[in-house]
C-alpha cells in the first residue's frame, strides 16, 4: 500500500542523499539543508512529534506549526537568494565594464 | 575671475549614453572643439549610436549589457583616471547642459578650493524659472530624501553636472549601477571628507530631454534601491 509516509519519505531522502553528495565547500549550508530535511523526515515518521511541539508554543495542529515555519523559511529564502543575485549582479557589471575600459577605442574611426 | 590656464585635453568629459544616437553628435560637437577629452560611455544601446560618432575623434567605450547610468559613469571614471585626468567632468548625453558652464564648474578646482563640483539649476532666479514645476515638485522630494540620507543639505539633487579633481576620482566608487548613484556620490563625498561645493548651472529642458529624463514614477525606485542598499549594503 502507498501510504502517504512513503510519498513524503521518498523525496525527503533523495534530499538528504543529494546534499550530502553536493555542496560540499559549503559547510553551513549543508549542515542545515541536511537537518531541515531530516527534521521533515522525523516529523513524518512521527506526526506527534510535531503535534507536541505545536502544543508547546501555542499552537493548535502539528500541521500549522509546519505551515507557519515553512512560510517564515520562504521569506528567508527569498531574502537570501535576493542579497545572492544582487553579488552576482555587482560582479557582472565588474566585468562588463572593464571589458569596455580594455577594448576603449578612439575615433575618428574611417571605414 | 581667478582662473587658471588649464590645457583642456587634461579635462576629461565623461558622458554616459544609451540610446541618445539622434542628439550625441551635436552634444559632442562643441566639446570636442574647445579641445576636451572626451569619453562616451555607450550603455549597450540598440541604436545608431556608435556610427553618430565614427567621425568624431572621441573615445568610445561599450559595455556589452546594458548597466545604467552609475556604471557607466564609474567606468568613465576609472578610465579617465587610468589615463592621467587631471580633472573630470560629468556631462549629459542628451544636451541639457551647456558646454560654456564647464569652465564655471572648473574653476572652484583650479584654484584648489575644493575637490568636486556640483551643478545646481536651483541657484540662480533664471534657472529656477526653467524648471517645469512637475519637475520642480520632483526635485525637491529628491533633495529632501538626499538629505536624510546623507545629511548633505545641498540645493539640488540628480544634477548630473559635476566637476572634480584626481583626488576625487580616486575616491568615487559608485557601485550603486542604475540612478541612486546620484545620492551615492554625495555619500562618497561625505565618506572620503572631499571639499565641495555648489555651482550654479543652467539645464535647458527641450522636449527631446523631457521625453528621456526620468519619469516621476522613476523616483519611487531610486528610493526603494536606496533602501536596499542600506540593507543589504552592497
Amino acid at each position: 500500500m502507498l501510504n502517504i509516509k512513503v510519498i513524503l519519505l521518498t523525496p525527503l531522502l533523495a534530499l538528504i542523499l543529494f546534499y550530502i553528495t553536493r555542496l560540499r565547500n559549503k559547510t553551513f549550508y549543508r549542515l542545515v539543508l541536511i537537518s531541515i530535511s531530516a527534521l521533515g523526515a522525523l516529523f513524518v515518521l512521527f506526526p506527534v512529534i510535531p503535534n507536541e511541539l505545536a502544543h508547546l508554543v501555542g499552537v493548535g495542529r502539528g500541521a500549522d506549526l509546519v505551515t507557519y515555519l515553512f512560510i517564515v523559511c520562504f521569506f528567508l529564502g527569498g531574502v537570501n537568494l535576493y542579497s545572492k543575485i544582487r553579488k552576482l549582479e555587482a560582479n557582472q557589471n565588474e566585468l562588463v565594464r572593464k571589458i569596455a575600459i580594455e577594448q576603449a577605442r578612439k575615433g575618428p574611426f574611417k571605414s | 575671475m581667478n582662473m587658471t590656464t588649464v590645457d583642456n585635453q587634461n579635462v576629461f568629459v565623461i558622458i554616459p549614453s544609451y540610446n541618445e544616437g539622434s542628439v550625441i553628435a551635436n552634444t559632442l560637437a562643441p566639446l570636442v572643439k574647445a579641445g576636451y577629452t572626451v569619453v562616451v560611455i555607450d550603455d549597450c544601446s540598440t541604436d545608431n549610436t556608435a556610427e553618430a560618432l565614427a567621425n568624431l575623434p572621441v573615445h568610445y567605450l561599450k559595455h556589452e549589457l546594458n548597466l545604467g547610468q552609475g556604471a557607466a559613469l564609474q567606468t568613465g571614471v576609472d578610465y579617465a583616471y587610468s589615463l592621467g585626468a587631471q580633472y573630470l567632468v560629468m556631462f549629459d548625453a542628451d544636451g541639457q547642459h551647456n558646454h560654456e558652464e564647464i569652465a564655471n564648474l572648473l574653476n572652484p578646482i583650479q584654484i584648489g578650493r575644493v575637490d568636486i563640483t556640483l551643478g545646481s539649476r536651483f541657484k540662480r532666479p533664471e534657472d529656477i524659472a526653467q524648471i517645469p514645476p512637475s519637475r520642480k515638485l520632483i526635485l525637491k522630494g529628491a533633495i529632501l530624501i538626499n538629505g536624510l540620507f546623507t545629511g548633505m543639505w545641498l540645493t539640488d539633487a540628480h544634477n548630473g553636472f559635476r566637476a572634480m579633481n584626481r583626488k576625487a576620482m580616486a575616491q568615487i566608487k559608485m557601485r550603486e549601477s542604475r540612478m541612486a548613484h546620484a545620492t551615492e556620490i554625495l555619500s562618497l563625498i561625505k565618506k572620503a571628507d572631499l571639499q565641495y561645493e555648489e555651482v550654479p548651472v543652467k539645464i535647458v529642458y527641450t522636449d527631446y530631454s523631457k521625453m528621456k529624463g526620468q519619469s516621476s514614477l522613476n523616483s519611487i525606485n531610486i528610493l526603494i534601491d536606496l533602501f536596499v542598499k542600506n540593507i543589504f549594503g552592497s
